[in-house]
């Protein structure tokens, strides 16, 4: 394989894990418990931005290039612990505003909004994450492996990445599949029937938005680990419904369809596009994108609302839940 | 007693029982009120509900009595007025913290979680407990799937009692309306309540389902659970109920047996009549 398809096929690999794991928080959150949240994307990208400047060292020591705030040169893996922390301290305090007293159209509408004012404050306040120019230089954890090659170091970050997405995966599986997430559905199914029943529909809702925005912010620090750059113009609030796509094409509440569905539209509508007899305008090129991903939205939804692989029926075999493997 | 009067009730909060026992009250509803806007929904009710009694509680259309459930389960605050349940004023108090204290409802649309199946729909039911927790469903399984499985079995001998073992892996949204009853009501009794707010559990409920959810309430009643039932099937009221309290108008009519109530020439003009 030549070095350019090895780099090709490294950078698919990587954005798939990244999409796959923020897919699965999206799912816990909306496809699972039905919490609306519109705005995931600001979850990823306080990982990627926490990630980064604990990884870049002190803005001084970039001579003015860039400034930013809490930088730090903390060895691996402590960005990336970090930048989980920071996702779901910053998932905590925003649902608590918004998950505790707003009816769930009402909590939709907030979440929208405070991802454009998020998008405009970071943009705006410079000394925050350099503005709108964003990140840069962050470096690959993996590049520090001495003895390898660049292309080798970069397949250890995908064995890396992985090794991430299926320790997510097995965590999520166990969730789905237990009691507790059986009173996660019953929140999405009947809020009022189950609080009528002794358990709180709000702390379950927040839980799982603590720990969506821990997934999202984990997606968005291997994603500037490995692209070394993070700016606004990724984060715009429709980045979002690319995830919702993810979730709805795939199956709410089955985690091995969202998986797909992560992989089919976070990567493969990108990818496919590059193939469509429209020139290679990259003005274009994302318009198309956008274009195929709310038609594929709008045809399962209409078509195939539980998706390619749905959620499945819980049976138990005598006394046990049969768990799906 | 006169209509629109209450009977008077003795103090310290019990009640002569039928046999001349003293039996406490477990539920106190004391000068409740609820307003929308300015329409007075609940305008200053009292009853009381002895320990085990099944109470039923009828009236026409509007008359406020599915607020004045909804304000004992917690699902609506009142403006004014207290709740005592077993002498412990919960007026106010969030649905959940009243289902805590024993306290279980039911809807009058049968409230069902549609997408799961029956079967789930019995094991949520159950009273939380601690395999529900994020960290048991991590940790400690097998733990948990021991309690879980104790269960299941509990969930499926019940679903045997409603005649709907067939139904156990359905959807309940699948279900027919007087199934839905029957789920949410075994639901309930998973919940081991010490006291079940039905609300028109017959709505909607074909004849043939009718007579099992009856014997279903009486059956409750007998197990010693104090229940209270708004209906507007009268016949059963009749033949289950004591006390019964009338509303009108987000009033108390009267309180007492059905026979007194149908005798009552005031209760006659404002519900039975039209």
């Amino acid at each position: 394989m030549s070095a350019a398809t090895q780099y090709y096929v490294i950078t698919i690999l990587v954005y798939i894990c990244a999409n796959v794991i923020a897919a699965w928080g999206l799912d816990l959150q909306f496809g699972v418990t039905g919490v609306l949240n519109f705005a995931f994307i600001i979850f990823q990208s306080i990982g990627a931005y926490t990630a980064g400047v604990l990884s870049l060292g002190p803005a001084s020591s970039s001579g003015g290039f860039e400034t930013y705030i809490a930088g730090a040169s903390l060895p691996f893996p402590l960005p990336i612990i970090g930048a989980m922390l920071a996702g779901a301290a910053l998932a905590g305090v925003v649902g608590m505003i918004t998950l505790r007293r707003l009816r769930s159209d009402y909590q939709a509408m907030v979440m929208l909004v405070v991802s454009v004012v998020a998008t405009v404050v970071v943009t705006s306040k410079t000394g925050l994450f350099n503005g709108a120019a964003g990140l840069s230089l962050v470096a690959n954890p993996m590049h520090g492996l001495a003895g390898l090659s660049r292309q080798t170091q970069s397949w250890v970050f995908v064995v890396f990445c992985f090794a991430v997405m299926l320790a997510v995966g097995t965590v999520m599986y166990a969730v789905v599949y237990s009691p507790h997430g059986r009173v996660l559905r019953a929140v999405r199914e009947n809020e009022h029937a189950l609080e009528a029943l002794g358990r709180s529909a709000t702390r379950h809702r927040l839980e799982v938005f603590v720990i969506g925005g821990a997934l999202a912010a984990l997606s968005g620090a291997l994603l500037v680990e490995f692209i070394g750059a993070w700016a606004p113009s990724g984060w715009l609030y429709p980045e979002t419904f690319v995830f919702f796509t993810a979730v709805i094409v795939g199956g709410r509440g089955s985690v091995a369809g969202v998986a797909i569905g992560a992989a089919l539209i976070g990567v493969g509508i990108q990818q496919a596009v590059e193939y469509l007899p429209i020139g290679s305008d990259p003005t274009v090129l994302a318009a198309a994108e956008w274009i195929i991903t709310g038609v594929i939205t709008l045809v399962f939804l209409w078509a195939r609302p539980q998706g390619l692989l749905p959620e499945r029926r819980r049976r138990f075999s005598g006394r046990s839940e049969v768990v799906p493997r | 007693m006169t209509p629109g009067e209450q009977r008077e009730t003795p103090p310290d909060g019990e009640l002569d029982g039928a046999d001349g026992r003293r039996v406490a009250d477990m539920l106190v509803v004391d000068g409740l009120a609820k307003a929308y806007g300015g329409v007075r929904a609940v305008d200053g009710v009292s009853f009381r509900v002895p320990a085990g009694a099944l109470a039923g509680l009828i009236g026409p259309n509007g008359a406020g009595k599915s607020t004045v459930l909804g304000m004992i389960a917690g699902a609506i605050r009142p403006d004014r007025g207290e709740i005592l349940l077993d002498g412990k004023n919960i007026a106010g108090s969030t649905a959940v913290s009243v289902a805590r204290r024993g306290v279980i409802r039911t809807f009058q649309t049968a409230s069902v979680f549609a997408k799961m199946t029956v079967l789930e729909n019995l094991l949520l039911g159950a009273p939380p407990w601690q395999g529900e927790r994020l960290r048991s469903s991590l940790v400690r399984r097998r733990a948990w799937r021991r309690a879980e499985a104790v269960q299941v079995e509990q969930a499926r001998e019940l679903l045997a009692r409603l005649d709907l073992t067939a139904q156990a892996d359905s959807y309940a949204g699948e279900l027919s309306g007087g199934q839905k009853r029957l789920v949410e009501i075994g639901r309930a009794m998973m919940a081991r309540p010490r006291m079940l707010l039905l609300d028109e559990p017959m709505a909607g409920v074909s004849r043939m389902l009718a007579a099992p959810i009856e014997a279903l309430i009486e059956e409750l009643r007998e197990s010693g659970i104090t229940v209270v039932l708004i209906e507007h099937e009268l016949g059963l009221v009749e033949r289950l109920c004591s006390p019964v309290i009338v509303l009108a108008q987000g009033r108390v009519l009267m309180q007492g047996e059905m026979a007194e109530c149908r005798a009552d020439p005031e209760v006659r003009r404002a519900y039975l009549v039209g």
